[in-house]
């Protein structure tokens, strides 16, 4: 894994462990979001605070899409990358 | 308001006086009809005859519906007269259509629009009554077989589904929870076994039926959009709707306010009209404000889906949850004065109790209140964030209700604003903007009050915004919703053509004065006697109470 890649996904982590109230070591990035009590409305809101911070611009169904911190990190990896290279 | 279509003006005088004894789809016939449990058959021979369907199908695919303030305002005349006929002929059709227009393809579109223009039905079958609102609960399955579906449940409380020629099904395509788990599906002829009639205490002469469908196949082609895609093309379609069903629903207090003024005007108590009493007066008033209030913020609603469709989520659900709201409760203070005129099944008055029992849907069907309000309430934070602490420019394009409109594009709708309100974003440029006097000074204090909402809700926790949140939670919905409607009459007020009853300072200032934080004072004399003034000149004109002011079939 890259340091970008472990950048992005310790700041989902964080970003997920404040929705959630939690300490971030308690969130497991294999885990869907849905099981930690964020229902399919709440987990969208997830996109707009990665766009603010990475600079993207995200289709509103991303969370429905890539559901655990693990897919995000995957798909949101590709997504900065090709950005870059533009 | 909105240049009223010349087609609405012909399908209102086609359906003719409501109190003409001898007009088929009058009052009298309406109240048999209600009577009866039966649909009004001679008003759906006028709707037929106007090729109401082909405002049902867009441009596109060969009909009418280019506009969404245009679609309420031609429906508008039915529902002045009888809601059951507006739902059992048009509902289901408009609620399956949006879906399909939003998720099918050109082949499945154009299949769907030669149903609809050659005059047939397509029911809609999304609820099912052991889940309500909590649709993503759904058990009707869709299970891959053969290259296509199997399906098997039961769908109830389904409009008109006996008579449909076809049916657009939400069907579960997958059992783990979530929501990608379900799909939709475009299916001739509608399958399965027809179920008992559901009676109803209002629209009663809708025919509620449904369907238990045992393992009946149908093709992959009968899936609109992608599978697992479903969830998603409701939630995005359904704002086409959550906003129309609600504007169009004005119609109803806009007959309950006639059959008031005309009851009260020719009734003598304490040896006067009972119309001059000065308790009448300002309720009367203020219920007419409360029409022009929703309308306008229909309107601007309306226009978002055409302008802003990413946004559109925000103002729907807004629609649904306050419209509704201001319709309801204006109908329940008029029964008040009524009184036992509003609750006889016959006179002059005997429809006003038909109009009530027919509008309560308009707060539970098709998504209920409280649920709209849940939907917004993930979205304040990022809303809060990205546009209420952010000013934006004045949407004159939203507000100026004579301005030109794009089409309709359903694949920009969004699930979500992604924190884009361009409305609330231009409340402070549209405050500066507003010429000195008393509106802009009544306006002065919503300054603070959308500094507050931004506040308290860019904080909010996001995992607390779900269905267990807090009714706290659901005040700042709330607020936030009565600011939209705020900024919306102001904005439509500041823009409307000079010599309009819009451009009259004071139905903003009623309007604001009933949705001000805390306020329930009677509305200050002056403003209640324009409004009782043009109230009555409407009413001896025979011209419609809502925004734009319309003549009626006399
Ligand atoms: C006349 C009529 C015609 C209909 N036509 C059709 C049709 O053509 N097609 C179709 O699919 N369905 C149709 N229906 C079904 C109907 O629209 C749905 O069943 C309805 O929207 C949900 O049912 P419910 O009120 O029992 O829901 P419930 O979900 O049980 O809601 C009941 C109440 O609980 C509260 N509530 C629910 N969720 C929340 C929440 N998240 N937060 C806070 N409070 C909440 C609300 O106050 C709500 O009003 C029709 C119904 C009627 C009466």
């Amino acid at each position: 894994m890259s340091a970008q890649t472990r950048d992005l996904r310790d700041w989902l982590v964080a970003r997920v462990a404040t929705y959630l109230r939690r300490s971030p070591q308690d969130v497991d990035p294999a885990v869907p979001l849905a099981e930690y009590g964020l229902d399919s409305l709440t987990a969208l809101a997830i996109s707009t605070d990665i766009e603010d911070e990475y600079d993207l611009v995200l289709d509103p169904a991303l969370a429905w899409d890539h559901p655990t911190i693990d897919a995000l990190t995957a798909v949101l990896t590709g997504l900065i990358e090709a950005k870059e290279r533009a | 308001m909105s240049a009223t279509p010349k087609r609405a003006d012909h399908l209102e005088a086609l359906l003719g006086s409501l109190s003409d004894v001898d007009n088929p789809v009058g009052s009298a016939a309406i109240l048999d009809a209600d009577e009866r449990a039966e649909p009004l058959v001679a008003g759906e021979a006028v709707l037929a005859a106007f090729d109401l369907n082909a405002e049902l199908v867009p441009p596109e695919h060969g009909g009418r519906f280019d506009r969404v303030d245009h679609l309420v305002e031609v429906l508008r005349s039915v529902y002045r007269r009888d809601p059951a006929l507006g739902l059992g002929y048009a509902v289901g059709s408009l609620i399956a259509g949006v879906a399909v227009w939003t998720a099918a393809d050109t082949e499945q579109a154009a299949r769907a629009a030669r149903l609809l223009l050659g005059g047939g039905r397509i029911a809609a079958a999304f609820h099912e009554l052991a889940h309500g609102n909590d649709i993503a609960a759904a058990e009707f399955t869709a299970t891959p077989s053969d290259g296509g579906f199997l399906l098997s449940g039961r769908k109830e409380v389904i409009a008109g589904i006996g008579r449909a020629s076809a049916a657009v099904i939400f069907a579960r395509t997958d059992p783990s929870p979530g929501p990608r788990s379900h799909s939709l599906l475009l299916v001739e002829p509608v399958p399965g076994e027809p179920l008992p009639r559901f009676t109803t205490a209002g629209v009663r002469g809708v025919w509620l039926g449904g369907v238990a469908v045992d393992r009946h196949p149908v093709p992959e082609s009968a899936v609109l959009g992608r599978v697992g895609g479903g969830l998603e093309t409701v939630l995005k379609a359904f704002q086409v709707t959550r906003t129309a069903l609600p504007a169009m629903a004005t119609g109803v207090l806009d007959t309950g306010l006639r059959i008031a003024v005309d009851h009260l005007s020719t009734r003598r108590l304490y040896g006067g009209a009972a119309i001059d009493l000065p308790h009448v007066r300002s309720v009367l008033a203020a219920a007419f404000a409360d029409l022009l209030r929703a309308e306008a913020f229909a309107t601007v609603a309306a226009r978002a889906l055409h302008l802003v469709p990413g946004s559109a989520s925000v103002y729907s659900a807004a629609v649904k949850i306050e419209v509704s709201r201001l319709l309801l409760d204006a109908m329940d203070r008029l029964a008040e004065l009524l009184g036992a005129h509003s609750y006889l099944r016959e006179g002059p008055s005997g429809l006003f109790q038909k109009l009530l029992r027919d509008l309560a849907p308009v707060g539970f069907g098709h998504i209920a209140r409280a649920t709209a309000q849940l939907s917004l309430l993930p979205q304040l934070p990022t809303l809060a964030r990205r546009s209420w602490a952010v000013p934006g420019p004045v949407p004159v394009d939203l507000l100026d209700l004579d301005a030109d409109l794009p089409p309709l594009r359903y694949d920009r709708l969004a699930l979500h604003a992604s924190g884009r309100d361009p409305l609330t974003a231009g409340h402070g440029a549209l405050l500066d903007s507003l010429p000195p006097g008393p509106v802009r000074a009544a306006a002065a204090a919503d300054r603070a009050e959308l500094a507050e909402l931004a506040r308290v809700c860019a904080g909010l926790p996001v995992a607390e915004l779900g269905a267990d949140a807090r009714p706290a939670h659901y005040d700042l919905v709330t607020r936030y919703v009565l600011l939209l409607v705020r900024t919306a009459c102001l904005g439509v007020w500041r823009h409307a053509p000079p010599g309009d009853f819009l451009a009259d300072p004071a139905w903003p200032l009623a309007a604001l004065h009933r949705c001000a934080p805390g306020r329930t004072t009677p509305l200050p004399g002056p403003v209640e006697d324009a409004l009782v003034t043009e109230l009555l000149d409407r009413h001896g004109g025979n011209r419609s109470f809502g925004g734009t002011a319309r003549p009626l079939a006399s």
